[in-house]
Order: C-alpha cells, then structure tokens, then sequence
C-alpha cells in the first residue's frame, strides 16, 4: 500500500470521530470560559463582604478562613448581636452596594408618655359661722354690723325653716336680733330672754354672752332648734 | 370611717383640725376631748347643737365641716 492509499484510509476511519472530538473542543472551551468567568465574580477569601459603612469597617472585623468573616462590631442602638459570622454570598447572589443601601432600619419612635393630669383638690375654705351661713358685713368706726338668716331644719316638717337676723358687734359686746321668733319659742325655758326691741325684731339677752358674732348665731340656732325639735 | 373638718367659731377659719377621721360609734364628746376642746359643743350643720353623747358618725357626711363653739354662752339674765 503506499502512502495516498495510507492517508486515505486514515482519513476514511476518522470521520465517524470527528463529530465526538468537536464535542469535547467545545466542552473543554466551555469550561474554561466558565471558570474565567467565576475567578472574575468570586471574591477572594480576604475580600470582605460590602456591608453598610455603619454597620463595618476595616477595624471591625477580621477574615478567617472558607470565606467566613467574623464581625466584632460594636451593636448601634439597633443591632442587637456583638459578634456574628457572615458566610460568603453564593455566586449567584453577590453582594452590591445597591443591596447594602436596600436595608431597612425600622425601630421604636421616640416614646410618648400619656399619663393622668394632676390631682387638682379643693377643700372647703377656712370660713367664719357667718360666712358659711352666709351673712353679709358692714363694718363701722365702732361697730360691725352682721346680717344674716338663722337656719334650723325642722324634723317634724321636714323643711328648713330661716329667721332674719342682725349681730351687732363692739370691743365691749355683742348683741344678737331675730324677727319674728317662731311661736314654738314661747315655750322655752329661754323665751323670756328675748325680748321686743324694734318689732318685728327681738333682742338676745346674755347671761354669759357670746364673744363673737359666730358665738351668737350659733347659740340663737341651739336656742331655735331646741324649742322646734324638742 | 369618715373624714370630718372641724372648726373653732370665733377664729374666722384660722383653728382649724383638718382630715379628722372618725369611726362608726364615734361620739362628739370623743371628738371634742381628742382634740382638747372640752369646753366647746359641736355646732349641727343644717342648725343646732349635738349633745356630747349623739353619735357623730351616723350623723355627719363625709368631708363634713363642723363648728366647735364655747358650751358656756347662754342667754338670760343673773334671774334666769
């Protein structure tokens, strides 16, 4: 056989493999196109994970091996672990700047403290009789003049029952009017102890007198509530 | 238990025993001699006077005022 025989049955019994060989061209190209691709994409084992510049720096963490980096930062208010492990991105899913900027900090507003308002309490006033009776005054040079109702309830009746009256008051006495006593009066022992001054008006006479206007309102009530109610 | 005021007439408000709280069974003579006003009767508030042995307690509201006045004032004349 000589030589173009030889190269023609070389080339006769190839054919059938050159289909099986572009296959494996374009496999082994392929690959390697594809690892080209992932050493460009993949970060090293020292490239750090882009966090926020508030979450991580330079000095807060340190790279161990496998990819892990180790966080010692220090927790802001709102980041509650101290120390964390950050696995590297999948390749698939690496991580950008704009992914860093999508964090969402979402924490408690400033309080708002909603509490009852103050206690306001109003106690009766420190008043005199007269004044929590509600008479008027008129003072004078010499005199105070003091003019009121008396007030007794009556039991029987079941009504309040009032007395004009007047309270005159010096440095030296005082001097206590009714009008117009109620008839039930006449048959108290101290009836006869008022006596008619001007009519209507009667006139409180003391055996041991009061030394004050309140004194006197005071004790012609007792006096009226007593011949009332007894 | 009640909380009662009590006033001494005479002082225009000045003497004043404020948050005095009483019991049931509380007599007047017992306020009276708690606070070292034996020589005064305890003014009613609608008129009148309580005698020493009336029960105060089931006579007063709570946060009553009463007045305290002398005993001694009476009406007449040296005959009376």
């Amino acid at each position: 056989m000589n030589s173009p025989d030889l190269i023609a049955l070389l080339i006769v019994l190839a054919l059938p493999c050159v289909p099986v060989l572009a296959l494996l061209a374009s496999y082994l190209v392929l690959k390697w196109a594809l690892s080209v691709e992932s050493q460009s994409q993949r970060p090293v084992a020292s490239q750090e994970r882009a966090l926020p510049p508030t979450l991580l720096s330079q000095a807060d963490h340190q790279t161990v091996g496998l990819g892990y980096v180790i966080d010692t930062l220090t927790p802001a208010a709102w980041v509650e672990p101290t120390t964390f492990l950050l696995p590297d991105p999948p390749l698939s899913d690496p991580p950008t700047k704009d992914a860093a900027a999508e964090v969402l900090i979402i924490g408690p507003a400033a309080p708002i403290l909603i509490g009852p308002s103050e206690n306001l309490t109003i106690g009766p006033a420190q008043r005199a009789v007269w004044d929590e009776r509600g008479w008027t005054v008129q003072a004078d040079l010499d005199r105070t003049t003091y003019q009121g109702q008396y007030q007794i309830f009556d039991h029987q009746q079941r009504i309040p029952r009032r007395f004009s009256g007047w309270v005159k008051e010096t440095t030296w006495d005082v001097v206590a009017y009714i009008a117009d006593p109620p008839p039930e009066l006449r048959h108290h022992p101290k009836s006869v102890c008022f006596t008619p001054d001007q009519l209507p008006w009667f006139r409180v006479n003391w055996y041991i007198p009061a030394t004050n206007v309140d004194e006197a309102i005071l004790y012609v009530e007792k006096v009226l509530d007593e011949a009332i109610n007894r | 238990m009640k909380r009662i005021i009590i006033a001494v007439a005479g002082t225009d408000g000045r003497r004043e025993y404020k948050d005095v709280q009483i019991l049931p069974g509380t007599k007047s003579r017992d306020v009276l001699g708690k606070l070292a006003l034996t020589e005064f009767q305890l003014a009613r508030p609608e008129g009148g006077a309580f005698d020493f042995n009336d029960d105060l307690f089931f006579d007063v509201a709570d946060g009553q005022k009463l007045f305290a006045t002398r005993a001694d004032v009476e009406a007449g004349s040296k005959a009376v």
